[in-house]
């Protein structure tokens, strides 16, 4: 696990002696908050934005295939 | 947690046969608080014959002769292997302190905010390269989440852990008893079996031994499946019946998946029976004397069967170079640290 960059990281690199009942209960509940989606089975989806629309450019792709050749196969042995 | 389990009293022998092989158990805590066990060789004075053994040393000696002369005799460590080390220990500590606490009466989350400040002060200046494999998964916010995770996860354990009859909890127990056998070369000196038990519980009227592991694969049935047969197992059962004088069913096995995003805790179990037992302690004295006889000829040929095993041995690269080159190499990949020492306390 990486460090995350916001309070957690605060918090981890406060010297300990230093950290409050209320710091230790915040970092409990971070991590707590970083399970779940591996017990569902699921990884997170990163957020890449809206989905492309990419109707156009399948109708391309479905232009462009070439035909299914009709010739008779021959049977390989 | 379930209800806490006074243990046995009994005075009756060792269950299994094998454990009455066992000629003497030495006081398996005293252990632990003699300060100058650290101190011992588990080698004979002069040799490289070992005397003392643990599951770690008998692994590499079970495993390979080479290994076990690189780890064991030479003490030839990678860097990767420290971060392992340090990353297991101090989950191992962290658990500890919990079990410690739940078994005196404090709730979870107030025992789990201890074992997490404690955890932050052991580890603050701990420094690993996340740029590293090893790094990238193991390191001080991987090692809080898995504390955490694992310890929410067993809050209501139904493996409860057992308590000695000095009222302490089953944590942490260090064992150390001879067996009747020694070398050839030091017939006053029997052989020691010794190690660390990670915590003994009471799970459906049974007594267990339960171990912590690690591990970065996907612990399903056949992570599990492959501790029977497994030598640290059946060691750990065989201390578990010496220990508490009672029947010991096996090792209930939780297995910590570190990821790089997350944990996996999985439990599993491994029993053995005690005819397991006498054929364990059978073939322990076939690898001590073959042990004796690598140190007498100073020779400790490859198993070059097992390089690839539990995803390939760290002396493979080594193994693989021509013989006149291979000490050169050794050091450049490798550093000579302190060797591993069985009867230190950890």
């Amino acid at each position: 696990m990486e460090p995350t960059g916001n309070a957690i990281d605060v918090i981890m690199d406060t010297p300990p002696k230093d950290l409050t009942p209320d710091d230790l209960a915040e970092l409990v509940a971070y991590h707590r908050s970083q399970r779940g989606n591996l017990e569902a089975g699921v990884k997170p989806k990163k957020d890449k934005g809206p989905a492309p629309d990419i109707a156009p450019i399948l109708q391309n792709i479905i232009a462009a295939k070439p035909k299914a050749p009709t010739g008779q196969i021959k049977r390989r042995i | 947690m379930g209800q806490d389990v006074v243990l046995p009293t009994s005075e009756e022998e060792p269950s299994t046969e094998a454990a009455a092989a066992i000629a003497e158990f030495l006081a398996a805590e005293e252990a632990a608080d003699d300060d100058q066990s650290e101190d011992i060789s588990p080698f004979i004075e002069g040799t490289n014959i070992q005397w003392a053994w643990d599951s770690t040393s008998l692994n590499y000696a079970k495993t390979c002769a080479r290994l076990y002369q690189y780890v064991m005799i030479e003490g030839w460590q990678s860097e990767n292997e420290s971060v392992h080390l340090r990353f297991g220990q101090e989950l191992h500590t962290a658990f500890q302190q919990y079990h410690i606490e739940r078994a005196a009466g404090v709730e979870h989350d107030d025992a789990l905010q201890d074992v997490i400040h404690e955890l932050l002060h052991r580890t603050w200046g701990w420094k690993v390269d996340t740029t590293t494999r090893a790094g990238k998964y193991k390191n001080r916010h991987s090692l809080v989440h898995a504390v955490i995770s694992y310890l929410d996860e067993h809050a209501e354990d139904p493996a409860s852990t057992a308590i000695k009859e000095d009222g302490a909890a089953a944590v942490e127990l260090s064992f150390r008893f001879e067996i009747e056998m020694a070398p050839r070369a030091a017939p006053e000196r029997p052989y020691m079996l010794c190690g660390h038990l990670d915590r003994v519980v009471e799970f459906g009227g049974d007594l267990y031994v339960n171990d912590y592991k690690t591990t970065m694969t996907t612990p399903g049935s056949y992570y599990f499946d492959k501790y029977n047969p497994d030598n640290q197992m059946s060691l750990y059962t065989l201390a578990g019946n010496m220990i508490f004088k009672a029947p010991v069913k096996g090792v209930i096995i939780d297995a910590v998946q570190v990821m790089v995003d997350d944990v996996r805790v999985v439990r599993g179990m491994t029993q053995r029976t005690s005819g397991q037992m006498d054929e364990w302690v059978d073939g322990l004295g076939y690898w001590l004397n073959l042990s004796e006889y690598w140190a007498e000829s100073n020779y400790y040929p490859m198993n070059d069967t097992a390089c690839n095993n539990y995803g390939g041995c760290r002396f493979r690269s080594i193994c693989a170079k021509d013989a006149s080159v291979r000490e050169q190499f050794l050091k450049a990949e490798f550093k000579k640290g302190e060797r591993w020492n069985p009867l230190k306390v950890r």
